[in-house]
């Protein structure tokens, strides 16, 4: 499966697609930067499923809906939200990807599927099937990053743990 | 405005705070918990306490999964809409019905073995609960699921819309206190329940228990409220 999309509230749809080689990733980034290039490039490094991104896109949306977004757009708000830390600039490197990454997640949601395939058309890499993401997560990163000890992971699968803090981020 | 993600969501249980309804969000079946404005409180108090309310319900639900308590998982808090909303444990079973349940069925030697069982669970989950200073604030058998998946009973707690965190011996009796309460109201034909839920929180919570225990016979001889005011 090249391609996973999952409907948000609000009418909203969220498209995902994942690629590896990417050798733009520079310019891919500072477009998204300077806000011409609407996506959300994602390490696949701390995901553990793409329901973790589903929350995190659909709390933003939510946000947005209610224009109390805590970051400038929809994009930062969800590599935010993805984040522990309330602190801004730690969660977007933590899941942001970096200049010499090459594998992406390109998590878009588009108004529709011209400006879909004008993001998509930008990145130079090969699409991989979603599932392949399963060989670039790294559990114990997401294990420490989320703080979650044994004593959890006896009784919850990790993914049920993620979003669980995730949801819960702004009343911890 | 779009229609709401949650148009063809079904009201399932009504209750004083809040109404609950089940439906599919994001792909997952789930439980959305919608608090009410009351309209016999000031609004600025109303918003206030539904919003701590819903603030507690989802920390104390993160605070449990990491001492080990099983809870729903946790998809979204919108204090906008007064909701949350999160995982439907399917198949789940109150443990007021699940007692209501063994007690119609005629198997008395498996009924004790499972009131006993299910007992030993609840204070089990207690103890953990209290050792890591979480007071649940409303403890009954109806904020206790029983999910049951070959063969294998779990208990999850839910409702956690009172819950704060306490180091006090004072507070956990109190917990304990309401728990029996609700005990003795609805199933007086378990009394003996209490005793071993009692004997399985000492076995998990041993070095403060004893002092819980003691305080309890005080909040018992009093009540619930430790004031003369209020």
């Amino acid at each position: 499966m090249y391609s996973f999309e999952q409907k948000l509230e609000f009418g909203v749809a969220l498209h995902l697609r994942l690629f590896s080689n990417v050798k733009n990733t520079r310019e891919l980034r500072s477009g998204v930067m300077s806000g011409q290039l609407l996506c959300a490039l994602i390490k696949p490094k701390l995901l553990v499923d793409p329901f973790q991104l589903v929350i995190a896109a659909n709390k933003a949306v939510v946000r947005q809906n209610v224009s109390s977004l805590v970051t400038k757009s929809i994009y930062t708000e969800i590599l935010f939200n993805l984040s522990p830390s309330k602190n801004i600039t730690q969660g977007l490197t933590k899941f942001g990807v970096g200049d010499d990454d090459t594998d992406i997640f390109v998590l878009v949601i588009p108004n529709s599927d011209e400006e879909l395939q004008e993001v998509l058309r930008q990145v130079d890499g090969d699409m991989r099937p979603i599932e392949d993401a399963k060989e670039m997560l790294s559990i114990n990163e997401v294990i420490k990053t989320y703080s979650i000890h044994n004593d959890e992971l006896a009784i919850s699968n990790l993914l049920d743990s993620v979003v669980t803090r995730i949801a819960a981020k702004d009343c911890l | 405005m779009e229609t709401d993600i949650t148009d063809d969501f079904t009201l399932w249980k009504q209750g004083a705070e809040a109404r609950l309804f089940t439906g599919n969000y994001l792909g997952k079946s789930s439980v959305m918990k919608e608090r009410f404005t009351k309209s016999y409180r000031n609004s600025t108090l109303d918003a206030y306490l539904t919003k701590e309310r819903i603030k507690a319900e989802a920390k104390t639900l993160v605070r449990c999964r990491s001492a080990g308590i099983p809870t729903p998982t946790l998809y979204l808090v919108d204090f906008e809409r007064k909701r949350i909303v999160m995982e439907n444990l399917e198949n789940s079973l109150t443990v007021k019905d699940y007692i209501i349940q063994l007690s119609e069925t005629d198997d008395s030697n498996n009924n004790l073995n499972e009131l006993e069982f299910i007992s030993q669970e609840i204070g089990r989950l207690l103890g953990k609960m209290h050792s890591a200073n979480i007071i649940h604030g409303d403890l009954t058998t109806s904020n206790m699921l029983v999910t049951q998946d070959n063969g294998s009973v779990r208990l999850h707690l839910i409702d956690f819309g009172l819950s704060y965190v306490q180091q006090s011996s004072e507070d956990k009796a109190v917990d304990l206190y309401v728990l029996e309460r609700a005990l003795l109201s609805t199933h007086s034909n378990v009394a003996q329940m209490f005793g071993a839920i009692l004997n399985a929180y000492q076995l998990v919570f041993k070095d403060k228990a004893k002092e819980i225990l003691k305080k309890l016979s005080d909040v018992r001889a009093r009540g619930r409220k430790r004031d003369m005011i209020g």
